[in-house]
């Protein structure tokens, strides 16, 4: 039994030693981009599920806000802030604005998000592990930085000042072989710059501007089918979108999303934003 | 009725049996929970608790074989989908759990899938709470050794994360010794003494480009459980190195937790103190998990768990990220035939817990509490915190009347931080504006009937009168406010069982709120097989862990469960 003891202690003398690791300086310097001119990178969709009564929404906001500053994510973001949940209602002055969509309220439908703030990076994971705190955004987009895109996607867009309307044009490029995958086309717009009431942990603010905010889609969230010129290496392919602009949009504040996922796995390959104006 | 009953157990239930396979015994239970959701504009004006599916159910079945020292066991789950209210994550159906085990000369060995405990669990702790949908079981290797008093353990494995696994892994050994047991100048001694210690490490990649993680952290503690006659004492130290997580918001504070309670038992008369001190406990194997998910410790809230309806409303949960909490009960029996006692005797009992923040100031005047990538605030054991989270005082009785009738009164006095239990508020927070508190006075009597023998009535009725309870409550308004509650059970032993609930929220400050919450029950039950049906109104309420909240929607429809053992 001495034996034992003596073993034990041992054992757990050496595996407290080894097993623990002390950080002196927490952070780091922000990564470095991969800075490749000749690669074409996989960029990350960030959707943010929020409400303008969630209290902790604004941190996920400044997360959103803290990876577009870091050298690592240079250009890599695009965020889409769904607004959905019983957060999102209209409620009372100066809460009464309703900011929820159709387009969101398919998305939340089709996600499932039950506590908020909570989003999604590229929408991997579905659909067990797909809803992401905030916290860990950084982290899972990690992943993503040094991997080049399967699917090229270049959008233009033109507006209409006359009848607030717009056109979208999508060249896409396959630059891997996906034959035999089911892929989709999505354009959503948001808009960012809209200043309105927003709950917060310091109290109400009132001023509080919102920063890509779902507006709708032009062709729904399921959206179209691609790969009509087929799917392996090197196809191309066009694709068009127009519309009016969703009421009450201003036109200097809209930008278009356009990606593009497999709709077996929702995992979204490759996404592009483009101003309007 | 009975050929409903029997109608469901038909399309539903599994039959009970037990039988011996060779020499080995198969057993197994199943569960099944559904509901059909009905729309109620009233209390869901948006569609939130009204899923597409309208009918969704989720259950599991376990499976244990034995033979000698062999165990193997499998539960399969499904969610088709996942309830209202209960973590998406679970959608789907699956093998979540399997094992294997076998047990010879004091020596265990688990392979697969296992539940375990080191001390109170302040450093790991896997459990499973169905009703709650927590799951934090490991899967990896288990190996138990015990001999002359002495119990070893040691484990490996990663933690459930719905129907995934985490990205942690965790390694653990903890000794635990029966001195009296071990050492033979002490095995006639009347003080039974228990001493233990754990070590647990969890392994987490680092991918962020923020902060310089630990990808190794470390925590150990110590306990000691001494016994002689009805007295117990059992305190527990823990320590953990930096752990920046998401609860914490990434602060690389030590976390560090001391627990003891000294209760006292005699024919007529017990007591319990305990209390805690939890600072920066937070220990999960996956550093940025939310709510529920991949907890590697567990710290028990330290106030009475309230099972009625009414004051359940207003629970107490421990606060990971820090918290004081002290508690005392007592039990006095009155004599049967004595003035106070009457006829048949009377327990008294009473009950006060408190919990607050432990006490926090800021490093120097540059940095904030909890500020990211920092030692988050100093604080001293010796001073009591700035924020008050929960008080409960409960005092009543219990007394049998006659051959007839029981009645048991109780009468609780409770303050309620909603900022914090509701709405997720920091410390940080409360400290610069002080937070909303509820104040509560509510009371329960419960009667029992005896009509004729195996047939009973139990009636309850409940009151909470609530105070200042709109403050705070800007958009919360549903369940706001005072509200009564009656009951009516009538049970048929061994088989039939009927309710008739109804809560009236007659005190909401908002009046198109003033709603009433009927509920029915019913339920058959057929020695180990259990059918029960219910329908009416759930109230709706808000769950917040680390600064995440999830709402459970208000939602009125049918309930059906269905549960069976073999």
């Amino acid at each position: 039994m001495k034996k034992i003891l003596k073993y034990s202690l041992f054992i757990l003398g050496v595996v407290s030693f080894v097993a623990c690791d002390y950080v002196n300086d927490p952070f780091q310097g922000g990564g470095t981009n991969p800075g490749d001119t000749t690669k074409i990178y996989r960029n990350i969709l960030i959707d943010d599920f929020t409400g303008h009564k969630c209290v902790n929404c604004p941190e996920a906001a400044e997360m959103i806000e803290t990876m577009e500053g870091l050298a690592i994510f240079k250009d890599r973001i695009v965020a889409v802030a769904i607004h959905t949940g019983f957060f999102a209602n209209a409620f009372a002055a100066p809460f009464d604005a309703d900011y929820k969509t159709t387009d969101g309220e398919d998305l939340a439908g089709v996600f499932g998000p039950s506590q908020f703030p909570i989003g999604m990076v590229n929408r991997i994971d579905f659909p067990n592990d797909h809803l992401k705190g905030y916290q860990s955004w950084p982290d899972v987009a990690n992943q993503f930085v040094s991997e080049e895109t399967a699917i090229d996607i270049k959008p233009t867009a033109n507006f209409n000042a006359s009848d607030n309307s717009f056109t979208i044009d999508v060249d896409l490029e396959f630059r891997e072989d996906l034959s035999g995958e089911s892929l989709k086309i999505v354009v959503m717009i948001t808009e960012s710059g809209i200043i309105s009431a927003q709950t917060s942990h310091t109290g109400d603010i009132l001023d509080y501007e919102h920063k890509h905010m779902l507006r709708g889609t032009t062709n729904s969230t399921i959206g179209e089918s691609v790969g009509s010129n087929g799917m392996t290496t090197g196809d191309t392919e066009t694709y068009s979108t127009s519309g009016p602009l969703p009421s009450g949009s201003v036109a200097a504040n809209t930008h278009f999303v356009v990606y593009v996922y497999n709709t077996a796995t929702q995992e979204v390959l490759q996404v592009e934003q483009i101003d309007l104006i | 009725m009975k050929k409903i009953a029997l109608g469901l157990f038909a399309l539903f239930s599994i039959t009970s049996w037990s039988q011996t396979i060779n020499t080995g015994e198969l057993h197994g239970n199943f569960q099944f929970d559904g509901q059909l959701y009905v729309r109620d504009s009233i209390l869901d004006p948006n569609s939130e608790a009204y899923p597409d599916e309208r009918f969704l159910g989720q259950g599991f079945m376990n499976l244990i074989y034995t033979r000698g020292g062999f165990t193997a066991g499998v539960r399969y789950e499904n969610y088709q989908n996942v309830m209202v209210g209960f973590p998406q994550g679970y959608r789907g159906e699956g093998v979540t759990y399997r094992f294997l085990q076998y047990n010879t000369h004091g020596l265990d060995v688990t392979a697969g899938n296992f539940y375990e405990q080191f001390g109170s669990g302040m450093i790991l702790r896997a459990y499973e709470e169905r009703g709650l949908g927590y799951d934090n079981v490991f899967d990896g290797a288990r190996v138990k050794y015990s001999k002359n008093g002495v119990t070893l353990k040691g484990l490996i494995g990663r933690q459930r994360k719905y129907f995934d696994k985490s990205t942690g892994l965790v390694r653990g050994f903890d000794a635990e010794i029966f001195l009296n047991e071990l050492l033979p100048s002490m095995s006639e001694n009347q003080t039974l003494i228990t001493i233990g210690g754990s070590f647990v490490s969890k392994y987490e990649p680092d991918n962020s480009p923020i902060y310089n993680l630990p990808q190794n952290v470390g925590s150990w503690g110590g306990r000691i459980n001494v016994q002689k006659g009805g007295l117990g004492v059992y305190a527990e130290y823990v320590y953990k190195i930096n752990d920046p997580n998401a609860d914490n918001n990434f602060i690389y504070r030590p976390g560090e937790g001391l627990t003891f309670a000294v209760n006292y038992a005699n024919k007529d008369f017990g007591f319990v103190v305990s209390g805690k001190r939890i600072d920066n406990m937070s220990y999960r194997s996956e550093r940025t998990a939310q709510q529920i998910e991949t907890l590697i410790n567990y710290i028990p809230a330290g106030t009475r768990y309230h099972t009625y309806t009414l004051p359940a409303l207003y629970p107490y949960a421990t606060q990971i990220n820090g918290e004081q909490n002290f508690q005392v009960e007592f039990t006095y029996n009155l004599k049967k035939k004595s003035f106070l006692g009457g006829k048949y005797g009377t327990q008294l009992f009473a009950n006060y817990a408190y919990a607050g923040s432990i006490y926090k100031e800021q490093i120097d005047a540059n940095t904030e509490i909890g500020q990211a990538g920092t030692d988050g605030y100093k604080t001293d054991w010796f001073k009591l915190g700035q924020v008050q989270y929960y008080q409960d005082f409960n005092v009543g009785f219990k007394r049998k009347l006659n051959k007839k009738w029981k009645m048991t009164f109780t009468y609780l006095n409770v303050k309620y931080n909603f900022d914090l239990l509701n709405k997720g508020s920091t410390d940080k927070d409360m400290i610069a504006k002080a937070p909303s508190i509820i104040y509560l006075n509510e009371f329960v009597l419960e009667m029992q009937y005896k009509i004729k023998p195996k047939h009973y009535l139990r009636f309850e009725v409940q009151g909470l009168f609530s105070e200042q309870d709109s403050v705070g409550r800007s958009f919360d308004q549903l369940g706001a406010g005072s509200m009564v509650l009656g009951l009516v059970e009538y049970s048929i032993s061994p088989h039939w069982f009927f309710s008739i609930q109804n809560i009236y929220n007659f005190g909401n400050p908002n009046e198109e709120f003033r709603l009433n919450y009927p509920y029915v029950n019913v339920a058959y039950s057929n020695g180990p097989t259990r059918v029960q049906l219910g329908y009416g109104r759930q109230p709706s309420g808000i769950f917040c862990v680390g600064g995440v909240c999830r709402f459970v929607p208000a939602s009125n429809g049918l309930q059906m469960s269905i549960t069976s053992n073999f």
